[in-house]
């Protein structure tokens, strides 16, 4: 189709109809709520990020904050001094202080400690800095990267400290790819950590440079007239039906407040430029598998977004 | 009085009525035959009609800005295209059209007979309360993706959707841009519809439903049995789901107050004092500011080549209005009746019927309105009849060819479109032709009947003298 307006008008009207017509099923996975919560800190400028995002994050799952300060080389005096800040800045949150950990790699620590005190979702900054051209892949810490790369359960990462942070929680941001199996998961968890007074918003990306690329390698012509904006966001309304379906269905169960939108452009800049701009807190599906591409894309939104990042 | 004289006054008054008639059929030949685009035919036909006029001194008392008045005096048809277009497009948005549209489809668990019913309920509901070319778009694109999801040929449901989309313009003032036209100039009450159109709307599409069960019945049968078992195709379409179209379900229930309260403004705009323009345009304006429109988006979807179109023609048909043509047309028609309200009708009906078949309804209602005008201004006991008998004409003559109404060529075209499939005009007109003769039978039965009872309300326009 596409090759007149009656053409595109009915493309754009089919879109939607496949869209309630292709969806399946899907059940988002019921989250139980973490007890702990590891929170980990660094003495940087973000601790007060930190203890802001852990405190809302404890407050909502009713969870106790088990407090790890990843810095190596400290002497016990020093170390208490930093934890006992902390626990200052989480007056009224459980808190729990983790036993030192000998590691010498900070990311190391994190992972050691959230084993031991037994929790399910970690809290832990990822420096944000602006000047990315020069700082590349470094832009968001090795040790986030690291963690990233090795976690099991959710991690917020607390980027740029910004004012009003807490409202973030107020107003969740979820990227979603059509064809990503952790989609229903970090619909759920967002879900389950901002609850039914949120504001939501979900968001898919169309990509069309990615798409040319992916058909040149696969070796498929892709037909220009057919890669129109309107048509790329017209087949992805189609193709992502059943998580729309799943996401309202959620909304209306639970009467919360669910926008979703269809975007045009180049997936991480779109992303991060939506969130940052918007002040949400960012919820990203991260896939298992760290040698693929949606792992890439998702830690370059990573990189590019100043809000802080829900990766699960 | 519009124009200055409804006479020409130049001598011999024959020749500006043979050249304005001329420019006036070329360009109605022009746009039947699609040798030109139909915006561009309409400006240039105007354009010509214009010098015409200037040449021959028809517009006498205000020169060139006569112009101006006669598209002017039809502002609110161009007020309540724009409004109800940009309305139709930000509602669209929300999901709530085609939300009503999976859920009824799921009512009817894949069944095709059952289907085909609702195929055809729906077609009734969406150009009633949408107009014809966004309703029918919308059941088009609803038939295509369920006839593919279930294995079903899409034209039998198609077919449908083209004819029994042009009964439903006739439900009510709003349901179709002819319709509107006609009872604009007449100044139709909103409730003589019910009277004098509704009924005949849902007559001439039970008619249509079941001579199609009849043609078309035995076929649904058997592509289902082709499609696979019964049971499985039920469970398809009970997995459709309705939600997944809905972006944000507050925009949505907004949607669907804004839609349902311009629909009560459209019935109560006369009661009021304000024109339907006015309704379309707060409506449009409502779904911009409460239904998350995208003003950019909604604007640029309106029909701007529709809108040309209709300048076009209201400056030749005013033009020709100005020759004394149509007066001269009128006096004709009313010798060729000999007197008689029952061939006039049986005359009007006829003629109106077999020219929208091959020309747009639009320039067939814009140039009718002009000529019954003083048939009816003499005749006020008629008046009723006659644009009632127009309306039903109009809307219905479309039905038997396959360029005869929006709601064909949108069907048409996406049956070929998604199935590379042509419907040639012997076999539409087989269809069509044959659902006409049996609605023109009803229409003018009922309207006959209706005069000759004095069971129609008066109009009030006529009525005033």
């Amino acid at each position: 189709m596409s090759n007149t307006p009656l053409d595109d008008d009915l493309h754009e009207a089919m879109s939607r109809f496949k869209a309630a017509a292709q969806a399946q099923p899907i059940e988002l996975p019921k989250i139980e709520p973490p007890a702990k919560v590891l929170v980990a800190f660094d003495q940087s400028n973000q601790d007060d990020a930190v203890a802001v995002a852990a405190r809302e994050v404890c407050t909502r799952f009713g969870a106790t904050a088990v407090l790890a300060l990843a810095s190596p080389g400290l002497d016990i005096e020093t170390r208490r001094k930093h934890l006992e800040a902390m626990q200052a800045k989480l007056a009224g949150v459980s808190c729990e202080i983790s036993p030192p950990q000998d590691d010498e790699d900070p990311a190391d620590r994190i992972l050691d400690a959230q084993q031991a005190a037994g929790a399910k979702f970690l809290v832990l900054p990822a420096p944000y800095l602006e000047n990315l051209d020069k700082l590349g892949r470094d832009s968001v810490g090795s040790t986030a990267e690291r963690v990233l790369a090795r976690a099991t359960t959710p991690i917020l990462f607390v980027r740029e400290p910004r004012e009003g942070m807490a409202g973030c929680f107020g107003k969740p941001l979820t990227k979603l790819h059509v064809r990503q199996p952790e989609a229903a998961d970090a619909l759920a968890v967002g879900f389950a950590l901002c609850g039914t007074a949120a504001q939501f918003r979900v968001l898919f990306v169309v990509d069309a440079a990615a798409m040319t690329e992916a058909a040149a390698l696969l070796g498929h012509e892709v037909d220009p007239a057919k890669l129109t904006d309107q048509a790329l966001l017209d087949d992805a309304q189609a193709a992502a039906g059943s998580l729309v379906a799943a996401a309202q269905h959620w909304a209306s169960d639970h009467k919360a407040a669910l926008k979703v939108d269809f975007k045009i452009g180049s997936d991480p800049d779109v992303t991060a430029r939506e969130a940052n701009d918007g002040g949400h807190l960012l919820v990203l599906p991260c896939p298992a598998d760290r040698n693929s591409s949606a792992y890439s894309r998702a830690l370059t939104v990573l990189r590019l977004s100043s809000v802080p990042v829900l990766m699960v | 009085m519009l124009l200055s004289s409804e006479s020409s006054a130049f001598d011999p008054a024959w020749l500006p009525m043979a050249v304005l008639g001329v420019i006036m059929l070329i360009t109605y030949l022009f746009i039947a035959f699609e040798k030109l685009h139909k915006s561009v035919c309409a400006i240039v036909g105007a354009i010509a009609a214009v010098v015409a006029a200037m040449a021959f001194g028809l517009f006498k008392t205000h020169g060139y800005h006569e112009v101006h008045e006669i598209i002017g005096h039809d502002l609110n048809i161009l007020g309540v295209i724009i409004g109800t277009s940009i309305l139709v497009d930000t509602v669209g948005g929300s999901g709530l059209f085609h939300f009503i549209g999976i859920r009824v489809v799921k009512m009817t668990g894949g069944e095709p007979r059952k289907l085909f019913l609702f195929v055809c309920i729906l077609t009734f509901l969406f150009v009633s309360l949408l107009t014809l070319a966004p309703g029918s778009l919308l059941m088009a694109s609803l038939v295509l993706v369920i006839c593919r999801t279930l294995g079903y040929h899409p034209k039998p449901y198609l077919i449908a959707v083209a004819i029994v989309a042009n009964s439903a313009a006739l439900t009510t003032f709003s349901s179709g841009i002819a319709t509107l036209m006609i009872g604009t100039a007449a100044e139709i009450p909103y409730f003589q519809f019910f009277i004098g159109s509704t009924p005949l709307a849902f007559a001439t599409g039970a008619v249509a439903f079941l001579l199609l069960v009849k043609l078309y019945g035995k076929k649904l049968l058997e592509d289902a049995s082709k499609a696979g078992d019964p049971v499985a195709l039920k469970q398809k379409v009970a997995g459709f789901d309705e939600w997944a179209m809905v972006k944000d379900r507050r925009v949505f229930r907004r949607s669907a107050g804004v839609l349902g309260a311009t629909v009560v403004g459209f019935a109560t705009a006369q009661a009021l004092h304000v024109g339907l323009d006015f309704v379309a345009m707060a409506g449009g304006m409502a779904a911009l500011l409460f239904c998350a429109g995208d003003p950019e988006q909604a604007i640029k979807k309106v029909k701007w080549p529709v809108i040309l179109f209709f300048v076009g023609l209201f400056v030749i048909i005013g033009a020709v209005k100005a020759t004394g043509l149509l007066a001269v047309t009128a006096d004709a028609l009313v010798s060729l009746g000999g007197g008689s309200g029952t061939v006039l009708v049986l005359i009007i009906g006829g003629f109106v019927m077999l020219t929208s078949g091959f020309v747009d309804n639009i320039p067939v209602a814009a140039t009718m309105i002009p000529v019954l005008d003083p048939i009816a201004k003499a005749n006020p006991g008629m008046a009723a009849a006659l644009f009632w008998v127009l309306i039903s004409a109009a809307n219905l003559g479309g039905n038997s060819t396959p360029i005869g109404s929006v709601s064909s060529v949108i069907a048409l075209h996406a049956l070929e479109a998604d199935r590379g499939e042509k419907v040639g005009w012997g076999e539409y007109m087989k269809a069509g032709g044959l659902i006409l003769a049996v609605q023109a039978v009803f229409v003018l039965g009922y309207v006959l009947l209706m005069m000759n009872l004095g069971w129609f309300p008066d109009l009030p326009k006529y009525v005033k003298g």
